[in-house]
């Protein structure tokens, strides 16, 4: 029996097809690729989000004084909503420290502090306490540390009960927001 | 057994044309399937984005109206639909229940329950989160 290879027509359609299904199997592999970078960049903004704002309301919760003044809402006139806000920790009652959230650039911060005066740097005491010639006292940072990144916009609106919005970005945005009350805050409502 | 012999006699024969048309397309259609895969999982994603965004919204309605005192918070009251942001609909319920059985009561028994909704659209239609909390008369 006479040996037969392929002819040139042969290979070479063979190979086109090889081409073509091979070049398909890359096309599907480039999209998969691309959509699993694409998702995990979403799923980088949810998670900060949820970080962001679960950190917050388990803090702001026990809050039992606001440092920073807010609007009641996002809309009112010549007062926007800070990006930044403190308050008296509720965590542990003795200590007198404080919490500020603020934004810097694309981070969160979450900053742990006490106020104390220069004659007695020692005593922590409340923000609005003045001394005898009436000054305020001194702010001392115990830490200063990133919790989200991410972020494009956070905001802080309400009274006691205080509605946190938090605006994320990377290729694509998504907005957290829900409302928090500060139980141990006197004011409306009790 | 002479069967089996015109087989093997014909081992260098390979495959039709047909044949192979047949596996190709096989090959593209379990493709597609697994291909198909894909957009799912992102809608997947997307609804548990959704998801959790409802559940903030309703959890600021309920943080709301627990910050006020039990007798300010009128009880047989349906704070209706409505759009609290785009994609976003949220439905508030509070009625008197019965401190033993949990069911709606028509009297003031010590207790009253707020149930809030909220509704989403998702690929397979409209989603909803559901909280309800408990308050208690003391």
């Amino acid at each position: 029996m006479q040996k037969k290879g392929f002819t040139l027509i042969e290979l070479l359609i063979a190979l086109a097809c090889g081409v073509l299904i091979f070049g398909g199997i890359l096309a599907i592999f480039s999209l998969a690729r691309i959509a699993l970078e694409r998702e995990g960049r979403r799923a980088e903004l949810n998670q900060n989000g949820r970080i962001a704002i679960e950190r917050i309301s388990r803090e702001l919760r026990q809050a039992e004084a606001f440092v920073t003044s807010i609007p009641l809402t996002d809309t009112t006139q010549g007062f926007p909503p800070p990006s930044s806000f403190e308050f008296l920790d509720g965590h542990d009652p003795d200590s007198l420290t404080y919490l500020r959230y603020h934004l810097e650039g694309t981070l969160l911060y979450r900053e742990l502090s006490y106020y104390s005066f220069p004659t007695d740097p020692q005593t922590h005491v409340p923000v609005i306490l003045l001394d005898l010639d009436g000054n305020p006292p001194g702010k001392t940072v115990v830490e200063d540390v990133i919790i989200a990144e991410n972020l494009a916009n956070i905001e802080f609106f309400g009274d006691k009960t205080v509605t946190i919005r938090v605006t994320l970005q990377n290729d694509s945005m998504v907005i957290y927001q829900t409302s928090i009350t500060a139980r141990n805050v006197p004011g409306s409502g009790d | 057994m002479s069967n089996v012999k015109c087989q093997w006699s014909n081992v260098n024969a390979g495959f039709t044309l047909i044949e192979l048309i047949v596996s190709v397309a096989l090959l593209v259609f379990l493709a597609m399937g697994v291909g198909q895969i894909f957009p799912r999982a992102i809608g997947v994603n997307r609804v548990a984005e959704k998801s959790t965004r409802a559940t903030y919204f309703a959890q600021a309605e309920l943080e709301t109206i627990l910050a006020t005192e039990y007798v300010s918070i009128t009880a047989d009251t349906t704070y209706p639909r409505h759009t609290i942001s785009p994609g976003y609909d949220r439905q508030t319920v509070v009625n008197y229940i019965d401190p033993v059985t949990l069911a709606v009561s028509s009297s003031d028994q010590g207790l009253k329950r707020i149930t809030t909704t909220v509704y989403y659209q998702s690929i397979s239609g409209e989603r909803t989160v559901v909280l309800s909390v408990i308050i208690a008369n003391h």
